[in-house]
């Protein structure tokens, strides 16, 4: 794959999961999302068979559906409860600059813990996981916390499938992935369900 | 006959069936009580890789089953750990049909069970991380019940887990390439700093250990014991068994060293701060983290540490689902677990305040309660290795909870002008009430008894 795509879905990857930081808005999350894991495919795609990266793709955006469609539903409360003002969206946006820029810092340590890895592999799945990180450390709404864990688990499956090729692990990493998405879909709609005792 | 059909696939399918009628929540208890106890049953008459007589048939049980080139393997070893999960399933799926418990409880049991079997018997076995994170999924469904928003501690919990996962896989990774090739001791060291971090947010230990006090309190009593007990201790047999297949890993640290400083800050931190809460629910938390402590005590001191773990275990469900059981009759009378809402509550709810008090200072270990013999075997059992800093803290953690329970009693029976009106406990939880509290004093009058019945289980992790 051209050395270009991969370095510009370095930056897709970053971007995208900086604005998942940064609005709260679900229309532009979804997309975010959506974003973040084409990014994901490409960078899968440098090291495994197009066809596991594809069930990444295809795994994330339907993860990204199941929330989207769950949000669509609430969205009502959901901007009830943004929060986030301009002070709040400069604060995150400095602190994800700087994990950023952790994250770049340690590229060469990376690099030789992940001996024969790309760089653009490390650095954005590397991305990923700084991000995801301070997403869930700094959110409490579920919702939040859910996307997140997603932003880790794309984060880790880029480290990890540049590593083991296994189609299992794939296979689990998918339904991880969906499961997550699924538990935000009931998290964002378990409180007007009916109780059944 | 593949023995994954019989203990993975079925199961999974009843749990399937079972939530399609969640409105028969009485009958679906009881139909999933049956399946857990048949699944420990048929573990105990047929071995996984025997033969199943049924009448004229003759039924071959083979012991692994492949999916995508990775294996499930259920071996005859196995065997006690397949009854000891079912049989837990089934304890915690009876006692539910007299607590407050949403209809999703035992289909999500159920699959939550059968999922933690293979993750603790597939292979390769690091493959196990992704199913206790499917696993923790399913918990999080099972506690964020209906009506209510989720709470704090299963975010928490959830993420957790999540980076616990992902360490144990990034672990596996190394220690696989320090494996393959010479030893690299910067490879090595980095391998096992990130299996203890993954190992410490997969099993609640210290600074991660948040989650438990705030599930215990904020949550239903009784889905969160459950999920203590089976979720915790499926958790320490996959560690097992991720020592047992990097055992070469032991020729460059000494595990046992580290279990004894993880066991005492456990033990310490639980044991400290049992005695300082003021809801009922937080005081069975902390006591959860300091059984996490003893446990890892127990495991420190090799084969006899395994038995007396196993023995801990039983008492512990006891006690917890004793324990669970009567907080949940409290909290669906007043709402809340706080002493400043149930002080005095003995007067109007004595069995369940009997159940606190028997669940309690059994896991403080009180002599005559089941808890004290396994204690003093294992205090006595580390003074003989010369860990007496560590027996200590065994002391400090006991004292902890006692002073817990202690505080919590005396709220309880509190003499207050005026009392809120609550319904009688009802038989169901009478009967149980008996049966768990009669458990807890046997054991803890004639513990050989129970150690004789641990003694197989011990076996599978020598």
């Amino acid at each position: 794959m051209p050395q270009i795509y991969t370095t510009l879905s370095v930056g897709l990857v970053f971007l995208t999961a900086l604005s998942l930081l940064l609005f709260e808005n679900w229309r532009w999350n979804a997309g975010a999302l959506a974003l973040q894991y084409l990014g994901v495919f490409v960078l899968i795609a440098m090291s495994n068979p197009v066809e596991i990266a594809v069930v990444k793709l295809v795994a994330g955006w339907m993860s990204t559906a199941i929330l989207g469609m769950a949000m669509v539903d609430n969205s009502g409360e959901i901007e009830q409860k943004e929060t986030l003002n301009l002070p709040g969206q400069l604060f995150r946006g400095l602190v994800a600059i700087l994990v950023g820029l952790i994250v770049f810092s340690f590229l060469p340590q990376a690099l030789t813990l992940f001996a024969g890895v790309a760089s653009q592999q490390v650095l954005g799945g590397a991305f990923l996981l700084g991000l995801g990180l301070l997403h869930i450390s700094l959110s409490t709404a579920p919702v939040r916390v859910i996307i997140g864990l997603l932003t880790i688990t794309a984060g880790f499956g880029i480290l990890y499938a540049s590593v083991e090729d296994s189609i299992f692990i794939t296979t689990l990493l998918a339904i991880v992935n969906l499961g997550i998405a699924f538990v935000g879909a009931y998290f964002l709609s378990v409180s007007s369900m009916e109780v059944v005792e | 006959m593949n023995a994954v059909l019989i203990w993975i696939v079925f199961p999974l399918a009843i749990a399937v069936i079972l939530f399609l009628f969640q409105r028969w929540k009485q009958t679906i208890t009881l139909i999933g009580t049956g399946v857990a106890l048949l699944l420990a049953g048929l573990a105990w008459l047929y071995p996984p890789d025997g033969a199943m007589r049924l009448g004229p048939w003759i039924f071959e049980i083979t012991d692994r089953f492949s999916v995508h080139g990775r294996q499930i393997i259920l071996t005859h070893g196995d065997r006690p750990i397949l009854i000891l999960l079912y049989l837990m399933a089934a304890f915690w799926f009876l006692g539910s049909l007299a607590a407050k418990v949403p209809a999703h409880f035992v289909p999500f049991g159920m699959a939550a069970t059968a999922i933690m079997v293979i993750s603790i018997f597939v292979e390769p076995f690091y493959y196990g991380a992704l199913l206790f994170e499917v696993v923790a999924l399913l918990f999080t469904v099972l506690l964020s019940v209906p009506g209510k928003l989720p709470t704090k501690g299963i975010l928490r919990f959830m993420a957790f887990q999540t980076l616990g996962m992902v360490f144990i896989l990034l672990a596996s990774w190394l220690l696989n390439q320090t494996h393959v090739e010479t030893i690299n001791q910067t490879l090595l060291k980095q391998a096992l700093i990130a299996m203890g971090l993954g190992f410490a947010f997969l099993l609640g230990i210290f600074p991660f250990v948040t989650w438990i006090p705030m599930i215990s309190s904020q949550n239903n009593s009784y889905l969160a014991a459950f999920m203590f007990n089976i979720f915790l201790n499926g958790a320490i047999l996959f560690g097992l068994s991720f020592l047992e297949q990097y055992a070469w890993v032991q020729e460059y640290i000494d595990f046992s060293v580290y279990f004894q400083i993880v066991g005492a800050i456990m033990l310490g931190v639980g044991g400290l701060l049992t005695a300082f809460q003021r809801n009922l629910g937080r005081v069975m938390g902390y006591v959860v983290i300091v059984g996490i402590g003893h446990a890892f005590l127990a495991f420190s001191l090799g084969r006899t540490g395994t038995q007396t773990y196993f023995a801990l275990l039983i008492v512990q469900i006891c006690a917890l689902g004793v324990w669970s059981l009567s907080l949940n009759i409290i909290y669906s009378q007043l709402h809340s677990l706080d002493y400043s809402s149930v002080a005095g509550i003995a007067y109007r709810l004595p069995f369940p305040v009997i159940g606190i008090f028997l669940a309690n200072f059994s896991l403080a270990g009180l002599p005559l309660l089941a808890g004290f013999t396994l204690y003093w075997a294992l205090g006595s059992q580390l003074i003989f290795q010369s860990s007496l800093r560590i027996t200590i803290w065994l002391l400090v953690a006991s004292i902890g909870m006692l002073g817990g329970g202690l505080r919590s009693i005396s709220v309880l029976i509190a003499r207050e002008e005026e009392l809120p009106e609550v319904e009688e406990s009802t038989n169901l939880f009478k009967v149980l009430l008996v049966f768990g509290g009669t458990f807890l004093v046997i054991f803890g009058m004639m513990p050989h008894y129970l150690l004789r019945f641990v003694e197989n289980l011990s076996l599978v992790f020598q």
